[in-house]
């Protein structure tokens, strides 16, 4: 993803990649960031921060607290898309965001956070008559489910709802488990293939039935938006985001 | 509290498919009274028992071919006709100031037109899909497309039973016409109906249909917003055209303590 990241900036007009950090010991120290950007892969977080309008983070959880603070410290505005950040963790993420703009996209991509608007929205004008079941269908390396993106859609719909997500949800059904209780919200996965990354929100009322579908063919709609956010967070007040909020759909 | 009189609700071309799937929800709901129902001069139904021809128990109305004397009768008409009959059903209600729900496919804009002139005097609900799945669907796409702006191309499709006549359905028509409003577009410049053959790369702001005809589908409808690397799919799919009866009697109800004009589906619904 940092790869990627690099070239999605590199492209973008009115953008420069500034820097880039890796794991220390990692074999990607001192390498070039980018072809021809004249700068090397370092393990200093702290001289990324002192050099950088803005930083974007998508590696991994246990260095997300760390990032946060190092943004609050150089007062630098922070994308920070990693998942599977623990409650402690988030805290200290929190914290850091009274001091800095920091974006914690669950999902960069543009499409991705329009279908979580529609599925609150339908969610709300639908009532429990629809039953509401999402479906994720993932490539086979993946290896958690059900997937971020699931979780997130799970989520809008129960605040459609206005619903606790840990009250209603349904996942992994297997045998005799009796007949569907009234305003579940079912969660389902399915593996296999390679890229193309697929999660429908089924409404399925008496009668008929809605779906609502995002079909992600390429990686590029997360850096694309992760390169959206930073742009979006430059110069915004201190405080803790989320993509809704960059894309104008909160 | 005194209970509000029943609604007396009258079905025009209550011989038809969705006039049968009408009478019968009028007749179960306990809000609603059958006022009667018509069908067009000539049709071997006339005389027979209105609820016996929805395959129910006689309720001892027959089918007249006087649609004056039902808009007279009624509180409010429930029209899944024909174009063909949609002005003369216009002007009945502003005579007789008969509350009209329109469902009738495939009007043209001298049909709208006339929706607008009745308007005047009395209350329309004009709604080619009176269900609600399709009309919390418009209000999604007009939100997507404004969200998404134009690098995301729209298509549409549509699959309906063999017995459909008319391509693209109303209801496809109907969404086409809403992304190009939304996209400040004159819908009949971008509407791509037919493709085949050499048709050159995709002209910017198209707005192509796809149609399948076939079995006894109901009705599904998709619509697809395709950009760079990914694609949103909005669909509905219908399984029971008693849906649809039924947003015809809900959109009877709701009108009935409106002032004289022409509302929507989504107005019914509150899906703004």
């Amino acid at each position: 993803m940092g790869r990627l990241l690099v070239q999605e900036v590199a492209r973008t007009p009115g953008c420069a990649v500034g820097g880039g950090t890796g794991r220390p010991g990692s074999a990607i120290i001192g390498r070039d960031v980018a072809e021809g950007a004249g700068m090397a892969v370092t393990a200093d977080g702290e001289a990324l921060f002192a050099a950088c309008d803005v930083v974007i983070d998508f590696s991994v959880a246990s260095v997300a607290a760390e990032s946060a603070a190092l943004a609050a410290r150089h007062g630098v505005p922070l994308v920070l898309g990693t998942s599977g950040i623990g409650t402690e963790d988030q805290a200290a993420i929190a914290a850091a965001g009274s001091r800095t703009a920091i974006v914690q996209p669950v999902n960069t991509s543009l499409g991705m956070n329009v279908v979580f608007a529609l599925v609150k929205r339908a969610a709300a004008a639908l009532g429990t008559d629809y039953d509401i079941e999402i479906l994720g269908q993932q490539h086979r390396k993946k290896v958690d489910a059900p997937s971020g993106a699931t979780l997130a859609l799970a989520r809008a719909a129960a605040a459609g709802r206005e619903v606790d997500l840990g009250q209603v949800e349904q996942r992994g059904r297997r045998g005799a488990i009796g007949p569907r209780p009234a305003g579940a919200i079912g969660m389902a996965t399915v593996s296999g293939g390679d890229l193309s990354v697929i999660h429908t929100v089924f409404f399925a009322g008496t009668g008929e039935r809605l779906e609502l579908t995002h079909r992600g063919t390429s990686r590029a709609i997360y850096t694309r938006g992760a390169v959206v956010a930073a742009r979006w967070a430059l110069g915004r007040p201190p405080g803790l985001y989320s993509m809704a909020d960059v894309l104008g759909l909160a | 509290m005194i209970a509000r009189p029943l609604m007396r609700i009258g079905v025009t071309g209550c011989t038809g498919r969705m006039g049968r799937l009408l009478v019968a929800e009028v007749l179960s709901s306990p809000d609603c009274e059958l006022a009667g129902g018509c069908d067009r001069a000539g049709s071997a139904a006339i005389g027979e028992d209105v609820a016996a021809q929805a395959g129910l128990d006689p309720v001892g109305l027959t089918v007249g071919d006087d649609a004056e004397a039902l808009f007279r009768s009624a509180e409010v008409i429930i029209d899944c006709t024909h174009p063909a009959a949609t002005k003369n059903h216009l002007e009945l209600a502003a005579r007789h100031r008969t509350i009209l729900v329109l469902g009738t496919t495939g009007l043209e804009s001298e049909h709208h037109a006339a929706v607008d002139a009745a308007a005047l005097e009395t209350v329309v609900v004009q709604a080619s899909n009176m269900g609600v799945g399709v009309n919390l669907l418009m209000t999604l796409i007009e939100r997507a497309t404004a969200v998404l702006g134009p690098g995301y191309d729209v298509e549409i499709t549509d699959i309906h039973h063999r017995g459909k006549v008319d391509s693209p359905s109303g209801t496809a028509v109907m969404l086409g016409r809403l992304v190009a409003q939304e996209r400040h577009q004159d819908f009949a410049e971008k509407a791509r109906n037919v493709r085949h053959g050499a048709t050159g790369p995709r002209r910017p702001g198209d707005i192509g249909f796809a149609v399948s005809r076939g079995g006894d589908a109901v009705g599904d409808h998709m619509v697809i917003l395709a950009g760079h690397g990914e694609r949103i799919e909005l669909t509905q799919r219908a399984v029971s055209r008693a849906l649809y009866a039924q947003g015809g009697i809900r959109a009877a109800l709701w009108a009935r303590d409106k002032p004289p004009g022409r509302y929507s589906m989504r107005n019914v619904l509150g899906f703004t």
